[in-house]
């Protein structure tokens, strides 16, 4: 019987699955602002700098030839040292569900109710989001082809209504900022959002067909694109200091846009691409955690048992773990430093593992097969 | 291992365990066993029979002597009110009385090969039989010296005739509609479907109802995934009665708890024909008019069979009108609440100034306002289904006048809430077959835009959306077509593409998937 809960994902659903993670939060939360009018070119830098990185996650999925990425982890390793691993694995894509969900919460205060307080809203949100979490990744893949369409398809209705407001001077001057500084932003843009597919690890081999390459590949592509498509908008239309004064560019440019006389101020609009993204990508993090939990708990049938107390325990993070907007802000500066390990250097080394064991598997295969002759 | 709940199951399992036995020993005292036979003594069958349909004084008994040779006894019972006694009179019992010739050695073949007329006749030594006969306007006939009874269909019973269903009614095509004959039900789909290819296999449900239904496909198109899962889960039916389909429906459904249906159901022969020729199996069911299909694909909800009799552009319009009154019908109370409660902003600033000055001097919060009228308008709703049909104008002008004028000029209700409560309701009449899930999503989505405006409703319907995705019909996903997106899968969705553009059936039902062959029209 061929439904879609049998079906695997077609690697096509999953460059959609990473666009629509990394559109993610930075539709709202703007990409980095700090270096102004020259943001698109960090933007470049970033993509550039996420190349190897991205490499390097689609060689773990080709070395692990379509097995379940957290099993690999624990064979590669063996027992502890590979539960450590999940662990630091599982760690940072609960604690990147608790922030997505706080940003949401922080912007409804902020631009719409601010007399709602934050922690129903963090119930609604993370709720709606363990639920398609527990639909299993077919369901979020069908759910992130119908996301996808309505976020581009919002974000081309901003565009195209923003234009008349739009300065072309605005991007000028171009490098203006110092190359450190552009440097240390790139970095971040790296680091939130594109090195967040992290969290594509142990999803990827739910696409049975297709190279992990093409994947990943296709998902940075279409991503920086969109991201660029976004930047470039509100620089455009905001300038460079307004740009770097808000705290969310992307609304506040929605709030420009007139359509008529009649049609103003929707920005109200450009919340759905958040609601919808940001969905997108908590669930997906909560599904990469509670994988990893299941396997760290050996319960590996046990998704939906262990997705509530999940549930709990990014609602009690994601209300911990700031007291207010402007930390929340600051902690964005810090971000890339705490990332980074989670990012880069866990990978890493389970790629390099992940290389020499495949090696040795090599050689030994070769010595077993070399011997009775 | 501690487990607080475990003396609580078991002591419910406890209880459910005797129940089920003490209702099956009193169906052994009262019915018999399904194996037992006939007894060699006609008198002992006899007495046997009137002690099963004691005091049930529809059953009568006619002796019957031949006048020829006297020795030949028999006993023809038959329920009153069901049977042709004419028919009963020149197959059965003339015969029986006027014949001259000698019966051979086995009465019963003898008896219905030489000398009933009656058409159709059966041999039977089973009780069971007899009393599924029985009860079932058959002429049961007890035989001297025989442990086998003759069963002869002489069923005549008081049917409506080949309607148009009441709520089903189309402009235009076929107006024939199913009644509660079940052979007369499948006669009208034979007509449509003349194939070898179209299988029909009889099975019976309710173990006090013995109803008759009939699973109904054609044989080539079938997903047999889908046919053996429907199979398993009707084998495990065990109840005491069916009346409607809805009973097979709900006991066979995918996921149990969705407001949404999981089977189509119709009275009409021709979309049943229809759905068998895209692979689907239909069930019918003795004693009523609905037919379910399965599987059911969500876009068959908003599909009528009168989309494919009329022109393609308009019945494609009248489609997208239909899924646009859906998300109205759902959405409208809702957007009305976030919009007037939390975002006034979107509003242009005239409309604004006119609905807050019809809001002054109303006592209700807008969302309370919004709950209450939307069940008022369920109330009037739901009276104008049940009540008898002279008391109409009576309702139209309480509806009207006292809930709509009187509430506002009384300053109780805002005047667009009238209008918003007008819209939805009428938009839900564009789609009859959802009016079930319809309630309910909306009242949802309501009380997701009163907490949190339009983020709240968003929320709620991303969460309908998440749930519309996870449901199953019969293994089939409803919503979605799996794998790769192609116009032959979707040409039959949100339009209605013209019939030399159906080349395929669609993937999720059918086995195989050629619809036609015709060659393709070239642009003149």
């Amino acid at each position: 019987m061929k439904t879609i809960h049998d079906n695997p994902v077609s690697s096509r659903e999953m460059v959609r699955m990473i666009i629509l993670f990394v559109f993610g939060s930075s539709v709202v939360m703007g990409v980095n602002p700090r270096t102004m009018q020259d943001a698109w070119i960090c933007l470049l830098i970033a993509a550039a700098i996420s190349v190897p990185v991205f490499f390097i996650y689609a060689r773990i999925m080709h070395l692990m030839d379509g097995k379940d990425f957290f099993t690999c982890v624990l064979d590669w390793f063996g027992g502890i040292p590979g539960r450590i691993v999940i662990a630091l694995l599982v760690w940072y894509y609960l604690y990147l569900a608790a922030v997505v969900v706080r940003n949401f919460s922080e912007f409804m205060e902020i631009v719409a109710m601010p007399e709602t307080p934050q922690i129903p809203m963090m119930i609604s949100f993370l709720l709606v989001s363990a639920y398609l979490c527990k639909s299993r990744i077919q369901v979020i893949s069908q759910w992130s082809i119908v996301g996808l369409c309505i976020t581009v398809g919002i974000m081309i209705i901003t565009v195209l209504s923003t234009v008349a407001s739009m300065r072309p001077q605005n991007l000028l001057p171009i490098l203006e900022h110092s190359p450190p500084v552009m440097m240390k932003s790139s970095f971040e843009i790296f680091a939130f959002p594109f090195a967040e597919c992290v969290v594509f690890l142990p999803l990827i081999s739910a696409a049975k067909h297709g190279s992990p390459y093409k994947v990943f590949f296709k998902g940075l592509f279409y991503s920086t694109l969109v991201l660029m498509v976004i930047i470039l908008r509100n620089v455009l239309t905001l300038g460079p200091q307004l740009m770097e004064a808000e705290y969310f560019p992307s609304y506040s440019c929605a709030r420009i846009m007139e359509i008529g006389s009649f049609l103003s101020r929707i920005e109200g609009t450009i919340s759905i691409n958040f609601i919808v993204s940001g969905l997108t990508k908590t669930s997906l993090c909560l599904y990469s955690g509670a994988l990893g939990l299941a396997k760290l708990l050996n319960v590996p049938n046990k998704l939906d048992l262990i997705i509530m107390p999940i549930f709990l325990f990014v609602l009690m993070l994601c209300a911990l773990s700031y007291t207010d907007a402007v930390q929340m802000f600051n902690f964005l500066d810090f971000y890339p430093f705490y990332a980074l390990p989670f990012q880069v250097i866990v990978p890493v080394v389970i790629w390099l593992v992940g290389e020499w064991k495949a090696h040795s598997k090599k050689t030994s295969s070769v010595q077993t097969a070399s011997q009775p002759s | 291992m501690w487990n607080p709940f475990r003396p609580k199951q078991e002591e419910k399992q406890k209880r459910i365990d005797e129940a089920l036995s003490r209702s099956t020993e009193r169906s052994k005292a009262t019915g018999q066993s399904q194996e037992e036979v006939l007894s060699p003594s006609m008198e002992e069958n006899c007495r046997r029979f009137e002690e099963l349909f004691r005091d049930n004084d529809t059953i009568i008994c006619r002796k019957i002597q031949n006048a020829c040779y006297p020795w030949l006894e028999y006993r023809l019972y038959y329920s009153d009110g069901m049977v042709n006694t004419s028919l009963l009179h020149d197959g059965v019992l003339r015969p029986l009385v006027e014949s001259n010739e000698k019966p051979g050695r086995d009465l019963a073949e003898s008896l219905s090969k030489q000398i009933l007329t009656a058409s159709d006749v059966q041999i039977s030594e089973k009780w069971k039989d007899v009393c599924d006969g029985v009860t079932y306007g058959d002429a049961i006939l007890f035989l001297p010296h025989s442990s086998r009874a003759l069963i002869l269909s002489a069923k005549n019973f008081q049917l409506r005739g080949v309607d148009e269903p009441e709520n089903e009614r189309i402009l235009s095509g076929p107006r024939e509609g199913f009644n509660e004959s079940l052979l007369n039900n499948l006669t009208l789909i034979r007509r449509r479907l003349r194939t070898h290819d179209l299988k029909l296999k009889f099975r019976t449900f309710g173990r006090r109802t013995q109803t008759k239904a009939c699973v109904c496909y054609l044989d080539s198109l079938v997903n047999k995934n889908i046919l053996k899962l429907l199979e398993d889960r009707l084998n495990n039916i065990d109840i005491d009665g069916v009346l409607d389909t809805n009973y097979l429906s709900e006991l066979t459904r995918d996921s149990a708890l969705s407001p949404f249906r999981s089977t189509g159901y119709t009275e009409r022969p021709d979309v049943v024909a229809a759905k068998l020729l895209e692979g689907r199996i239909a069930i019918f069911l003795d004693g009523t008019p609905v037919v379910l299909t399965v599987p059911y694909l969500f876009i068959e909800n908003f599909q009528s069979s009168e989309d494919y009799y009329l022109n393609f552009f308009y019945t494609s319009f009248s489609r997208m009108l239909r899924i646009l009154g859906f998300f109205m019908t759902i959405t409208v109370p809702g957007f009305y609440i976030a919009i007037v409660a939390f975002h006034h902003e979107m509003l242009p600033t005239p409309l604004l100034i006119n609905i807050a000055s019809e809001r002054t001097g109303v006592p209700l919060p807008a969302a309370a306002e919004a709950f209450i009228m939307l069940i008022v308008f369920d109330i009037l709703r739901e009276t104008g289904v049940r009540m008898p049909s002279n008391v109409g104008q009576a309702l139209s002008i309480v509806g009207a006048l006292v809930i709509g004028q009187a509430a506002v000029e009384a300053r109780l209700v805002a005047a667009p809430m009238i209008i918003i409560v007008g819209i939805t309701g009428i938009t839900a009449l564009l789609v009859p077959r959802m009016s079930a899930p319809i309630i309910f999503v909306r009242i949802f989505i309501l009380i997701g835009a009163s907490v949190f405006g339009l983020f709240g409703m968003m929320l709620t319907l991303c969460t309908l959306f998440i749930h519309m995705l996870n449901l199953d019909s019969f293994g089939v996903s409803q919503l979605t077509p799996s794998g790769k997106l192609q116009f032959q899968q979707i040409k039959d969705m949100a339009i209605r593409a013209p019939w030399w553009k159906m080349i395929q059936l669609p993937k999720r039902t059918a086995w195989s998937t050629i619809r036609q062959k015709t060659p393709p029209r070239r642009k003149e």
